[in-house]
């Protein structure tokens, strides 16, 4: 099996159809990380779709002087940043009221709670804080990779993580994670 | 290594991490070990990264993505020729170049090259014939480059010589 280097390589030269192995390969993860940050399935295909066609367009250009993986992150960032700056955000009302007598009512309700809160608390970061959370926790990229993908230093990502976490406790102190367990379904905000 | 409290929070993002040396590591684990408060502390950023990280998944990729980027792929222009591309990616110089730079040498070679073609415009206009009728060649006149002689024609030298004859 050719490696994703190799592959962009021959798609770099011409071999455009390689470039859908290259797709399926990498689609679920641009779109998880658009999806995390952007909040909104529509917009989060867009830039996921986007992202691949830059690099369809980079190819020629491509030197594997650096992993696939951190040049591709690069280019989802970019795009993600780029287009949250244009977006406007609208969020749903409050978590349904479900019977308390019901336990696993009220445990879905929670989850739900905790959900909405999380997303809203993340969509209050800035756009460069909101991607540092996202690749550290969800991609669990190391200080290094994560600088790579962001364009910037080890030290920066400390402090991108460091002032997220300052602003993120407080929404969020109230919930603990092993509440309801983790799973159900992700409820995307509607923008 | 010593390690105090004020220390111990400088460090306690890149420690919860694991982006710490394993010298400052076993440190900080010594410290928080006996500083409740330090212990505290991590353990509330420990637990805003489980809270995190219990957030549900996004829902699957949308059915058909592929497809879709193939399609948008293929009705995208080609890109530029690769071997163009790998042309202009050797001229090292030019690559290192700032834009501005490269403007400026592209403006002068245009300029140089108009520059050429006027002049040779120029020379045509006699029928491309140099020599002027009487056969003997008379650059600056052929060439209607009197101005780079000693008096040309309305110069103060030409009137100079003209009431010396």
């Amino acid at each position: 099996m050719l490696s994703d280097e190799e592959i962009m390589l021959a798609v770099g030269k011409g071999d455009v159809n390689a470039f859908e192995e290259i797709v399926l390969r990498h689609q679920k993860m641009a779109w998880q990380i658009a999806c995390r940050f952007l909040g909104d399935a529509a917009e989060a295909e867009d830039v996921a779709q986007d992202a691949f066609l830059k690099l369809l367009a980079a190819a020629p250009r491509y030197h594997p002087s650096a992993s696939f993986r951190t040049f591709f992150y690069r280019i989802v960032s970019r795009l993600c940043i780029d287009r949250a700056r244009k977006m406007h955000p609208v969020y749903t009302d409050a978590p349904p009221e479900l019977p308390a007598s019901d336990p696993s009512a009220s445990q879905t309700a929670i989850r739900t709670e905790r959900a909405i809160a999380i997303r809203r608390a993340m969509d209050a970061l800035p756009p460069a804080q909101l991607m540092a959370v996202i690749l550290r926790y969800y991609e669990d990229l190391d200080y290094r990779a994560i600088a790579e993908a962001m364009d910037t230093t080890e030290k920066a990502v400390e402090r991108l993580l460091a002032r997220a976490r300052v602003a993120l406790r407080v929404p969020l102190s109230q919930f603990r994670a092993n509440e309801t367990g983790s799973g159900g379904g992700f409820e995307l905000l509607v923008r | 290594m010593k390690m105090d409290c004020k220390r111990f929070v400088k460090h306690l993002h890149a420690y919860v991490d694991g982006a710490v040396t394993p010298a400052l590591h076993a440190a900080m684990e010594t410290h928080v070990a006996s500083c409740l408060a330090c212990r505290r502390e991590m353990e509330s950023l420990t637990q805003l990264g489980a809270v995190l990280r219990a957030a549900p998944p996004p829902p699957p990729i949308p059915e058909g993505f592929a497809r879709r980027v193939m399609a948008r792929a293929a009705a995208q222009k080609a890109p530029v020729p690769p071997r163009l591309v790998a042309w202009l990616s050797s001229i090292a110089w030019w690559q290192e170049m700032a834009l501005p730079t490269r403007a400026a040498a592209a403006a002068v070679l245009w300029f140089g090259l108009a520059l050429g073609a006027v002049m040779g415009w120029d020379v045509n206009r006699n029928g491309g014939n140099p020599l002027p009728p009487s056969g003997k060649p008379d650059a600056l006149a052929a060439y209607n480059l009197d101005y780079l002689g000693d008096a040309p024609a309305g110069s103060l030298a030409q009137v100079v010589l003209a009431l010396d004859r």
